[in-house]
């Protein structure tokens, strides 16, 4: 069957992402909530087929033959995408009590806070440096505190904590399996499910067991793109930002120029001359960028904004993403150029693209620049965002996850529903943490009662979030 | 004459009042510490020489000024506030008088040196008028670093501990104030000659000092000049960097005035000539706030020009100019840009280099007043990559003359 396939496919990636290594003294098959079939190596006897409906080409068209879809699963709330906003959704809908499936297009999860090296958790804090976003993204970070080279900069505003890729792997296997929800890896979400009256009834997948089905009661966008909402017709904006490629430099010596080393701060070499730089100032002295540091040491990030360019347009992501590799190769030739660098090497060039924006939701309410600005308080409040450059921290509400039509469905994650210049905020990876955590209960509690995502009691909500220790002001 | 003495001291403790109440600023009218100094005989005229203007401030200079030419010395006697204060601290102090009493008179030197140099745009020893003196340590409290509290109120408390311990030297010898009143007193009661004696010898000195008075404020203006590549970043309206350092008196009225506390007084950047003079800097976050010009409005000197509210919003203080060897995106150390979701304006964007395959900050300069949002938001410790700095003088323009005012086209 194709289920086991999939479980295969789980717990290959996963020990693939270091689970096996890093986990060694846990009892693992004690922690998997799904586990792997008894399986015998080599020819298999002949297992029963879905009829086939190849697409056809008629009359210089490809047609896609109509056919029906097994359905993998059934469950009551099923999140798309395992990045921060998906995984903090499924685990605090799970902790509700009611059946979560979480589904994620790569190998691993945690999205882009591990597979796109965004390891930088930022913001966090308010403006006198109190940490305003807490709850599950909290209980993360405490997870990677106890892990070596798990993460830096802890609790050191307004210092943001940077976390190592593998560790957040790790902890967010260990956290999802831990917690009972179904999980799908490699299983990319392509399509919506809806009924008559348009009400989302779960999405369609396509993994190496072919296109799939999982119906649910309440789905949860945290594809990022919002590819669910999309399809389901839900109304959005397309917009475009910056891609860039994040990549991470092994036996790299050199201390950040700038940034947060204490050296720095305290100024040991003496405060630098403030020389006035010429209008327009070309790039000069950039031989070779090594980033900043991360929990382990001789490690760099470097951080890539990349052109804008269009995030749901293939062309544009190959072209990135290959002209991306080609100049991190370049520059690590740089970087050994230096004195003391020639063995720096590069580490890996992320798995995943960064990716920032793509769509927008069109939601119930809109959070705009003027109410971030002002930091309007909202009656639905379900957290908040911590200060970033001038910027204030501000409230994000409920109504910024759901669609403004569509039933059945919430968004969470970086495509909720904002303008662009708050988007620039909310994309960032602990706002996503919060949004997601909200989704979560949110989704929850309308499959428990059997409502709708615009009809959900906001003090019910609000005291659940409370309880999952999330703080609303 | 008790009666008279007694009218005399409920003048002056009026004016104590007024002036405290004016400089804190404690009264509803926000201009009143301008006009609180611009009282002074001395700020008016030298001034108004220097600027080739006259204020609505000056207008009870000006007044003081016509009384003091037939009553002299009326000014110090009804009304200075720093004198009466210096008056109490004299008695309480040691009084040792002996060694000054046989000085000249300082004062009125430093008054005829000041009126000389106006006349060429700088009037060197402005900064020396009791007013201006008072009003400095009120900017001392709201300074954001001790240092700048401490200068703002250092040449007051100066004084004060010099009249403490030697009386009332300071009032008799060498406040120019007092010898700008001898100065008019004198053409205006018109003492016959014959009365006064070495009258050539007075005739000569005064003309010698008059002449060396015109020389050092070149030699200042000068060094405002040679300077102007160095040169701090000046508040909004401030006149051209040569004559700034003459004109600004130093009062602290700005600093004391500017909401986000961003006006500091310089300690030797643009050198001697500049010392204390405001200069802006952006730091804990603070810029100038695009809806507002009270600096402006409080100079009573004129070396801040008045700006209307309209006029400040498009008042070019300085340009932004971006040092990408620190920029954290450039640099790929952070996903930065606080510069860009900061600018009021909306004149800053990061450029992707596709040459270099980085990215930096592009400043337009159409949109761009150097109000400093994007210097204080950059997250840079030391060297910001984004920072404001004077203009330098275009192509064309006399060497070392920054345009005083130079606006963004109006907004449409």
């Amino acid at each position: 069957m194709a289920v086991k396939m999939t479980r295969r496919d789980l717990i290959r990636s996963l020990s693939a992402s270091g689970l096996v290594t890093a986990g060694s003294l846990l009892p693992i098959a004690d922690l998997l909530a799904q586990d792997l079939k008894p399986a015998v190596r080599g020819p298999q006897p002949p297992a029963p087929r879905a009829p086939l409906a190849p697409a056809r080409l008629q009359v210089n068209k490809v047609i896609q033959p109509e056919r029906e879809i097994a359905v993998l699963r059934e469950t009551d709330v099923l999140v798309v995408g395992g990045g921060p906003a998906g995984t903090a959704a499924a685990l605090a809908a799970r902790r509700l009590g009611v059946d979560v499936t979480l589904v994620e297009r790569y190998g691993h999860l945690g999205g882009l806070a591990t597979g796109g090296l965004v390891l930088a958790i930022f913001p966090l804090y308010d403006r006198d440096d109190k940490q305003v976003i807490r709850g599950i993204g909290e209980e993360m970070m405490q997870r990677l505190d106890q892990l070596k080279f798990g993460i830096v900069d802890r609790g050191q505003a307004p210092l943001y904590p940077v976390v190592d890729a593998e560790a957040f792997k790790y902890v967010l296997a260990d956290m999802t399996l831990a917690s009972g929800m179904h999980i799908y890896l490699n299983c990319w979400g392509v399509d919506a499910i809806i009924d008559d009256r348009n009400a989302v009834k779960g999405a369609v997948f396509e993994s190496k067991s072919g296109r799939q089905a999982v119906l649910a009661k309440i789905v949860v966008d945290a594809s990022g793109d919002g590819d669910i909402y999309a399809a389901a017709g839900a109304s959005f904006v397309k917009v475009k930002d910056n891609i860039g490629l994040v990549s991470r430099i092994g036996n790299i010596h050199e201390v950040d120029m700038i940034g947060d080393d204490a050296e720095h701060q305290a100024g040991a070499t003496g405060a630098p001359v403030r020389k006035r730089p010429t209008q327009g100032a070309p790039v000069t002295t950039l031989d070779g960028k090594v980033g900043s540091h991360t929990p382990v040491e001789g490690v760099n990030w470097l951080n890539m904004k990349g052109p804008v360019a269009d995030g749901l347009d293939v062309d544009d992501l190959t072209a990135l993403e290959l002209k991306h590799r080609i100049a991190l190769w370049k520059n690590i030739e740089q970087v050994r150029k230096k004195p003391g660098d020639e063995s720096a090497f590069l580490l890996e060039t992320a798995p995943q693209m960064g990716v920032r924006l793509t769509r927008l939701l069109d939601g119930i309410t809109s959070l705009t620049s003027e109410m971030t600005e002002k930091q309007k308080t909202h009656d639905d409040v379900i957290g908040y965002s911590g200060t970033y450059a001038n910027n204030p921290e501000f409230q994000i509400p409920y109504g910024a996850l759901v669609p403004a039509r569509t039933e059945n469905l919430l968004a969470a994650g970086r495509c909720i529903a904002t303008d662009f210049k708050v988007a620039d905020t909310t994309r960032l990876i602990p706002v996503c943490w919060v949004t997601g955590q909200a989704a979560g209960i949110a989704a929850a509690l309308c499959a428990r009662d059997g409502s709708q995502p615009r009809n959900v009691a906001i003090e019910r909500l609000q005291e659940e979030l409370r309880k999952q220790g999330v703080h609303l002001g | 004459m008790p009666r008279r003495r007694l009218a005399r001291l409920i003048l002056r403790s009026g004016s104590l009042l007024v002036a405290v109440l004016a400089l804190w600023p404690a009264l509803p009218w926000e201009e009143s510490p301008r006009f609180a100094i611009g009282a002074s005989p001395l700020v008016a005229v030298s001034a108004g020489i220097a600027t080739r203007s006259l204020g609505l401030a000056a207008g009870l200079g000006v007044f003081f000024t016509l009384i003091c030419c037939l009553r002299r010395r009326w000014f110090c006697r009804y009304v200075c506030p720093t004198g009466l204060l210096l008056d109490g601290v004299a008695n309480m102090g040691p009084g040792w008088t002996r060694f000054w009493a046989a000085w000249p008179d300082i004062g009125r030197s430093l008054a005829l040196l000041t009126l000389a140099g106006a006349l060429v745009g700088y009037p060197l020893f402005l900064w020396l008028d009791p007013l201006a003196l008072l009003a400095g340590p009120f900017a001392a409290p709201g300074s954001s670093g001790f240092l700048s509290g401490l200068l703002a109120g250092l040449l007051m408390g100066i004084l004060i501990t010099l009249t403490f311990l030697f009386g009332t030297a300071w009032c008799t010898r060498l406040c120019p104030l007092g010898g700008f009143q001898d100065l008019i007193g004198g053409i205006a009661q018109n003492i016959p000659t014959p009365a006064r004696p070495h009258a050539r010898r007075r005739f000569l000195t005064a003309v010698t000092t008059a002449v060396g008075g015109v020389a050092l404020a070149l030699w200042g203006r000068r060094a405002g000049i040679a300077r102007v590549e160095a040169a701090p970043l000046r508040p909004p309206g401030a006149i051209t960097e040569d004559r700034f350092t003459g004109v600004c008196i130093r009062c602290g009225n700005c600093a004391n005035a500017c909401p986000p506390r961003i006006i500091h007084p310089d300690r030797g950047g643009a050198g001697i000539p500049g010392l204390l003079a405001p200069s802006l800097r952006f730091v804990n976050g603070a810029y100038c706030q695009p809806d507002c010009a009270i600096c402006t409005q409080v100079c009573p000197s004129g070396a801040l020009q008045p700006l209307s509210l309209p006029q400040k919003r498009r008042y070019i203080i300085g340009e932004a100019l971006v040092d990408t060897n620190y920029c954290l995106t450039t640099l790929g150390i952070k996903d930065c840009d606080a510069c860009v979701v900061t600018c009021p304006f909306e004149a800053v964007q990061l450029h992707w280099d596709e040459e270099m395959y980085v990215s930096y900050p592009v400043v337009e300069v159409m949109k761009c007043n150097g109000c400093g949002a994007c210097e204080a938001a950059c997250p840079t410790l030391e060297v910001k990559a984004i920072s404001i700095w004077p203009l330098l003088p275009g192509p064309g323009m006399d060497k070392g003359l920054i345009p005083s005012a130079r606006f963004l086209p109006e907004l449409s």
